[in-house]
Order: C-alpha cells, then sequence, then structure tokens
C-alpha cells in the first residue's frame, strides 16, 4: 500500500518536534552542569595555592588553607571505608550467594534499600544519639561511623549485583570438585566478581567524600589540624559549609578552593570506577 | 565384549525418585554403570537426563527443594545417605557442564587450585601434576607455552578440555558429563569426542547428550529416558540396531523429541 503523503508528512513533522524536545532538554541540563562547573574552576582555581594543602583554616580576615579539613576528611573517609567494607561485602555475599530467596534476605534487601535512599540527615542525628551522646563529646569517630553507614549500603547492594552476575554454573563447577561452599565464594565468586565489587567501593568513596549533613553533629569541627580520631575533626565538606556563608572574602575563596578539591577527587574515583568496570573481566 | 564385562558395575542407582520441590521429575530410575565403561543417557528436553546426572553427585543438593529418595550405590555405599562431607564424594565423582566454566584465573591455577585443596605438593611436583591433567586432556601442546594466561583466553572447545583437565587432575573414580559439546563447534566436539574415549580406559563415564550420533559414537551402553522414566537401558549396538520399545525406536528414529 502506498502511503497518502499527508500522513508521511504529519509523521516527519512529529519526528523532528519530538527530536527537538529532546534534544533541547539535553541541552539544558548539560548547559546547567557546565556552568557549575566553570564557576568552580575559575573561582576554585583562583584560591587554590600551595599554602592550601599546607595551613590550617584561618581567622576570619587572615590568610591559610585547608590542610586540617583534607586530612579529616581522609581520615573519616578511611574510617568509613574500613568499617562499611568488610560489612557490605559479607552482607552482599549472603544474600547473593548463601540465601537468595529465604525471608531474612528479603527483609535484609528492604531494610538495605530503605538506608541507600535515607537522608544523610537522620543518618547524622542517629549517630548522634548513639555515640556522641554516650561518649559525651564529638568526635572523627562519630564522623567516620556515620559515613560508614552512608557507605555500607551502596557496597551491600553492587556487591550482591556482582556476585549474581556470576554464571551459578561457575558455581556449580567449583563445587563438583569437591569445593566448601565458603571456598567457592572466596576463590571463585569474588575472583570473578572483584572489580565490580571495587568499582562499587570507589562508588561508595565517591559518595561519602562529598556528604556534609552526616558530619555536621557527629565529627563537628576543628580549626586546627589534628591527627587524634578522639577529637573534634575537621572536614571538607563542613569547612565549605562553614565558609561560604561567611562574610569574609578569605574564607568565601577558602570555600572554592574546598569544593574544586571535592569535586575532583569525586570525578577522579568516578573515573577510575569506570575505567576498571569498563575492562570487565580480565 | 559386553558379556565379560557386565559385573563391574561402578555405580547402581535402585528405585531413584526425585523432585523438585512438588514435581516428581525421576520416577522409580534403576539403572547401572560400569567402570572403565561409557554410558549414554539419551532422550528428549526435560526427560530428566541432568538430573538423574545431578543426584550421583548430589550437586542438586545446592538447591532448597530438591529432593532424591531411593539408593544410589557407589561402590556399594549409598550416596543418598552420606550425611557428612559430600566433599569427599565430589572428589570422587567429577563433572564437566554444558558450558565451559574455566575459573578466572590462569591455566595454571585452574588444575593446581582445586588441587590444593587435596594435597601439599611442592612446586616441581605440582608442575607434574598440572602437566598430566593437561596432556590427559589433550590440551598439553596447545596450551604449554601460555600457562600463566587467563583461562578465559582460551577458545570454547580448549576451555572445555580445561575443565576436563581440571576434573581429572584430582583423580576421579567417575566423570560426569552434561552435554559436553553442545556449545562447542565440529571440530572442538571431535576432538572432546576423542578424548571420552580415552579417558574411558580409566574412569568409569557418564555422559548426558542430545545428539544421537555422538550417543552412538562414544558409549557401550545407553539408557533412553521419558518424561522421567528410565524406558530402555541397553548396549550401544543393540539399542541403535533392534530396540525393543516402540518409544525408544521412534525417539532414535527421530520421530519424536
Amino acid at each position: 500500500m502506498k502511503a497518502d503523503p499527508s500522513i508521511v508528512g504529519r509523521r516527519h513533522l512529529v519526528s523532528r518536534v519530538m527530536m527537538g524536545l529532546c534534544v533541547g532538554a539535553a541541552a539544558i541540563s548539560i548547559f546547567a552542569l557546565a556552568i557549575i562547573l566553570w564557576e568552580l574552576l575559575i573561582r576554585g582555581l583562583s584560591a587554590l595555592s600551595l599554602a592550601t594543602f599546607l595551613e590550617s583554616t584561618p581567622p576570619p580576615g587572615s590568610k591559610g588553607g585547608l590542610a586540617n579539613a583534607i586530612v579529616g576528611s581522609l581520615m573519616m573517609t578511611g574510617i568509613g571505608i574500613a568499617i562499611a567494607t568488610p560489612l557490605g561485602v559479607l552482607t552482599g555475599s549472603y544474600l547473593a550467594e548463601y540465601a537468595r530467596k529465604s525471608r531474612l534476605s528479603t527483609i535484609i534487601r528492604f531494610i538495605n534499600d530503605t538506608l541507600l535512599s535515607a537522608p544523610s540527615i537522620v543518618i547524622g542525628l542517629f549517630v548522634y544519639a548513639v555515640v556522641v551522646v554516650p561518649m559525651g563529646h564529638f568526635s572523627g569517630w562519630a564522623g567516620g561511623i556515620a559515613l560508614a553507614l552512608i557507605a555500607m549500603p551502596v557496597i551491600v547492594r553492587t556487591t550482591e549485583d556482582m556476585l549474581l552476575l556470576v554464571p551459578d554454573q561457575l558455581r556449580e563447577a567449583s563445587v563438583a570438585l569437591g569445593m566448601p561452599i565458603w571456598r567457592a565464594i572466596v576463590k571463585v565468586s569474588w575472583r570473578a566478581a572483584s572489580k565490580g565489587i571495587l568499582t562499587g567501593i570507589l562508588l561508595a568513596v565517591a559518595r561519602i567524600s562529598g556528604e556534609t549533613a552526616p558530619l555536621l553533629f557527629t565529627a563537628l569541627n576543628n580549626q586546627f589540624l589534628t591527627f587524634d580520631i578522639n577529637r573534634p575533626l575537621p572536614s571538607l565538606p563542613v569547612a565549605i559549609f562553614q565558609f561560604a556563608m561567611s562574610p569574609y572574602k578569605d574564607w568565601q575563596e577558602l570555600a572554592w578552593a574546598g569544593a574544586l578539591l571535592i569535586s575532583a577527587s569525586v570525578l577522579l574515583l568516578n573515573i577510575l570506577a569506570r575505567t576498571m568496570a569498563a575492562r570487565g573481566e580480565h | 565384549m559386553n558379556a565379560e564385562v557386565t559385573n563391574n558395575t561402578k555405580i547402581e542407582v535402585k528405585n531413584l525418585d526425585f523432585y523438585y520441590g512438588d514435581a516428581r521429575a525421576l520416577k522409580d530410575v534403576s539403572i547401572s554403570f560400569k567402570d572403565r565403561m561409557v554410558t549414554a543417557l539419551i532422550g528428549p528436553s526435560g526427560c530428566g537426563k541432568s538430573t538423574l546426572l545431578r543426584t550421583l553427585n548430589r550437586i542438586c543438593d545446592l538447591y532448597p527443594g530438591h529432593r532424591a529418595t531411593g539408593q544410589i550405590l557407589l561402590e556399594g555405599e549409598n550416596i543418598l545417605d552420606y550425611s557428612g562431607d559430600l566433599t569427599s564424594l565430589r572428589a570422587k565423582v567429577g563433572m564437566v557442564f554444558q558450558k565451559p566454566t574455566p575459573f578466572p584465573m590462569s591455566i595454571y591455577e585452574n588444575i593446581a587450585f582445586p588441587l590444593r585443596m587435596y594435597t601439599k605438593l611442592l612446586q616441581a611436583e605440582m608442575d607434574e601434576e598440572v602437566e598430566r591433567a593437561l596432556r590427559g586432556a589433550a590440551l598439553w601442546d596447545e596450551v604449554k607455552d601460555k600457562l600463566h594466561r587467563s583461562g578465559l583466553g582460551l577458545s570454547g572447545g580448549q576451555q572445555q578440555r580445561l575443565c576436563i583437565a581440571r576434573a581429572i587432575a584430582i583423580r576421579p573414580e567417575v566423570l560426569l558429563l552434561d552435554e559436553p559439546a553442545s556449545a562447542l563447534d565440529p571440530i572442538s566436539t571431535a576432538q572432546v569426542e576423542e578424548l571420552i574415549w580415552e579417558l574411558r580406559r580409566d574412569y568409569c563415564i557418564v555422559i548426558v547428550t542430545h545428539n544421537m550420533q555422538q550417543a552412538a559414537r562414544v558409549s557401550d551402553f545407553v539408557g533412553f529416558m521419558y518424561v522421567g522414566e528410565l524406558v530402555e537401558y541397553d548396549a550401544t549396538a543393540t539399542m541403535f540396531s533392534s530396540p525393543k520399545e516402540r518409544r525408544t525406536q521412534d525417539y532414535i528414529t527421530g520421530r519424536f523429541g
């Protein structure tokens, strides 16, 4: 049948309008992102100097850097990931390997998904109540624990997803050789899924390194460089929060420098995670 | 030739029933598998061939709700009664799957790593064992120069022979092959079939296959299964030339299945 030219014409018109809408929407969102990055680069780069890495946060009206905040962030992110990784990987393994369809695993999965989307300020409040109050003071431990609670569900989820991609035949082949199940998990399943699991951990690092809310009333802040985890610790996001809202120009500039640092490291982690995922298995 | 070997039974299956939850997948199956012989299980999809095979090393135990009743005597011992260590049973009964399942590690490690679960070997002894297994699976000449490369880089046929090498490395007594050549091209298939014929000298082999010609080529005995029952069992030549059952004849001649 030969199509009526008016139908064909209409079809082309609709097609063009639809494509125009999609391109327009994409352009707007990319434009917004570009402005943010541009502003960040211009303001951040001009504020960035060697002193940013060497000197601690200054009192208003004088020069200084973000060294204490950088160190605090690294320490608390480290604590958070060190707690969240074993718990997350083992929980994900339980869900994917031992109890795929059990009642308990359904409950764990539901709770984990809830935790995954819980507002981070709620987690900060929770850690304040169960860690800060009993200890009697703010501390790096409390901050690290709050970050761990945010990282853990991410790691649980990616570990489970990645292990489910490992074909069951590989598990059967391991068991058919007389391997105990725990050994099949450690030596074969984890190995087959190692890149994916590691990617998940890196994404969790990226996620928590920019978190502000859970640190506000757990780690609080500190104007001085310290390596004592028992004391209140400064962090980049909290420093940005404090400085950006201040009326002092020096502080505002430091806030921009900090924002650039966080964005750059998150970007770097994401690129690292992506290249690792893209390289796939072997 | 068959008359003189009838009493070297390795595995004796008696009145085996198998359930996937409530569904009965095997109905009162009784069959014996002889040592140093190849027994082929044929039949249409879903007839229970693979299920039967998977009870012989109790790999079916991995899944909750799978249940077998009856008796499977491996040299007189009922493996369905094994309450404790299934790993020792599986060390005796090796298995190769439809799709090649190399582990994500080097060719060498694919064989060495399962071996280490059973014995402590010096490096030189381990090298020897790996070579023995690879030679046994007719793969040595193709991989001897790249032992430390990933097993995943091999072709499908090579991967399958690597899996066979891995299975025989731990010196089992029985080899279960679940459609080992169905994912391979004709040349690789021929190599694997040749290998099965070689391995027949040392092992009791049970092979599930959809390919009638393959069953005729590699097996000494054939069991024909249909909807969970063992319909007929006989020496391969007899089975393919003069089957007793109508259903067997229909299946072999391609009338259904």
